[in-house]
């Protein structure tokens, strides 16, 4: 009986599809190559293939052709796309031999990015930046499956990663085109699909592009986050990367390091703006991710922040050495602690009436299982202005 | 006027008029014939592009690299093709980056004779 299967991928596309991945009603992925078109109908050959040999073969390590000569099921199947249907419809059967110009030459390899499916056409389209984020943990791989919490966590690290890669990228700007900029809907990204037939998520930013160059305010950040993975190939550049970033970014950079080894989910994501003309892409492996994870795991001051506020003290708690002001620069009331074993004594502060600088040590406290964030912010000095 | 009929809003505004570029397609055979460059629409007027927008079937799928138009010879449908290079001049038409880094779509003029500028190899 006809097994019908449904289009969820264009591999290569050449005056129409020349090679596609499909998927049948239980979710059982093909890829069917165009072999003849005839009258009214295209004729493609079919194999069914597992995520894991779909995965080779779209990082350009596996030749088509072993693909078809050596099925994963020991079978073919073949069928017609007829021209008359409203959409695409590929009705397949069994078949137990082809003819020899049905296979593909040796040495197709389907190189990485030459998938006809761009992240950057994507971003034109929507005048939005677009990031496609990859999960791939062990329950994904042979079947169309995903944990929630992987999912969930994993989307939130992700856009906390974002988010501080963003502040970090607007401090040294002015104050005034600070407070232009830090609005949150400038690094807030939005889901709006997943790539059939796997689980990359398909993000948008908020805000569309703001010039004609096509450029979207997000892409500080999305740089950021690349430099860091893109460091990530050599040790010492990772250290030296480090160093150089620390405070909350490296806080949540650790965080996603931690998903990636956790969840033994490899780091793989592209993004453009519509202004590019290529995709940016990143991946890391978990073996790379386990090796900065433990590094910064026993550098806990890298991901320490020095902050300065200055403004006037709304409350303190001699009790608790507790402490909440009022910055001057944004209006908000920051709250925080006296360290256990300072010399400082808050009871010498006067509140309400005096401007104070407070000088602190911020560090970010993640709950990976939620993605939610709380900052932990300690006093070191303080003065009276 | 183009080739064949245009929807709305085809090429896209990102489109350029090349300006002498050089670009590879895959041909029937030699001596290249106009049907080379009929477009996916013009040979499928039926056909359902499920992946597809009308505009790019209507489109001429050309590579910017000789060997990723030869590694797509290589997939059973199009074996029997040969490769040929096409420089194009401004007045040809215009053409935009559809798929992947290496593919691009050729929307061609009306009063332009593509068999012309091919040069199998």
């Amino acid at each position: 009986m006809p097994r019908p299967l449904r289009h969820a991928q264009t591999l290569v596309y050449y005056d129409g599809p020349q090679l596609i991945v499909a998927t049948d009603p239980v979710g059982t992925k093909y890829l069917c190559m165009l072999t003849e078109e005839l009258e009214e109908r295209d004729k493609f050959v079919c194999v069914a293939v597992s995520s894991t040999r779909l995965t080779e073969f779209k990082d350009g390590t596996l030749d088509l052709l072993q693909i078809f000569y050596n099925p994963e099921t020991g079978e073919l199947h073949e069928g017609d796309v007829e021209y008359s249907a409203d959409e695409f419809s590929l009705a397949v059967e069994p078949v137990r031999e082809i003819p020899e110009h049905w296979y593909p030459q040796e040495g197709f390899f389907l190189a990485p990015r030459e998938d006809a499916e761009t992240v950057t056409a994507e971003a034109r389209v929507r005048g939005k930046a677009v990031i496609n984020f990859a999960f791939n943990p062990p329950e994904a791989r042979d079947a169309l499956q995903i944990e929630v919490q992987h999912l969930a966590s994993g989307l939130q690290i992700f856009q906390n990663l974002l988010r501080h890669a963003y502040n970090k990228s607007i401090r040294g700007l002015n104050r005034a085109t600070r407070e232009l900029l830090s609005d949150k809907i400038n690094y807030q990204m939005e889901v709006f699909g997943f790539s059939e037939g796997s689980f990359t998520v398909n993000m948008q930013s908020k805000l569309s592009t703001n010039d004609l160059l096509g450029s979207v305010n997000i892409e500080k950040a999305l740089r950021l986050v690349d430099d860091a993975v893109a460091a990530s190939s050599d040790l010492d550049r990772a250290m030296r990367f480090l160093r150089d970033n620390t405070g909350h970014f490296l806080t949540a950079y650790r965080s996603l390091l931690k998903f990636v080894v956790d969840n033994d989910s490899p780091l793989r994501y592209e993004w453009a703006t519509p202004g590019f003309t290529v995709d940016k892409r990143s991946t890391m492996s978990v073996d790379v991710a386990t090796e900065l994870y433990d590094f910064l795991v026993r550098q806990e001051s890298l991901t320490t922040e020095l902050v300065t506020l200055i403004g006037v003290v709304t409350a303190i708690h001699t009790d608790n050495g507790s402490w909440t002001l009022r910055s001057e620069e944004d209006d908000l009331k920051y709250s925080g602690k006296v360290p256990p074993d300072s010399p400082i004594r808050l009871s010498g502060i006067t509140v309400l009436s005096e401007r104070y600088q407070f000088d602190c040590e911020e560090r970010l406290q993640e709950f990976t299982a939620t993605g939610e964030e709380k900052i932990e912010r300690l006093l070191l000095n303080y003065k009276k202005l | 006027m183009w080739a064949e009929p245009l929807p709305e809003d085809c090429p896209p505004s990102e489109a350029w008029e090349p300006d002498n570029e050089v670009y590879y397609r895959l041909i029937d055979g030699y001596p290249p014939t106009p049907r080379d460059f009929f477009s996916v629409r013009k040979l499928k007027p039926k056909r359902n592009f499920r992946d597809a927008s009308e505009c790019e079937t209507l489109g001429l799928s050309v590579f910017n690299d000789i060997g990723t138009c030869r590694n797509a010879g290589k997939l059973a449908g199009l074996q029997h093709k040969q490769v040929a290079k096409v420089t194009l001049p401004p007045e040809c038409g215009a053409v935009l980056q559809t798929r992947g880094p290496r593919h691009y779509s050729w929307w061609l003029k009306a009063d332009f004779d593509p068999v012309s500028i091919c040069d199998p190899l």
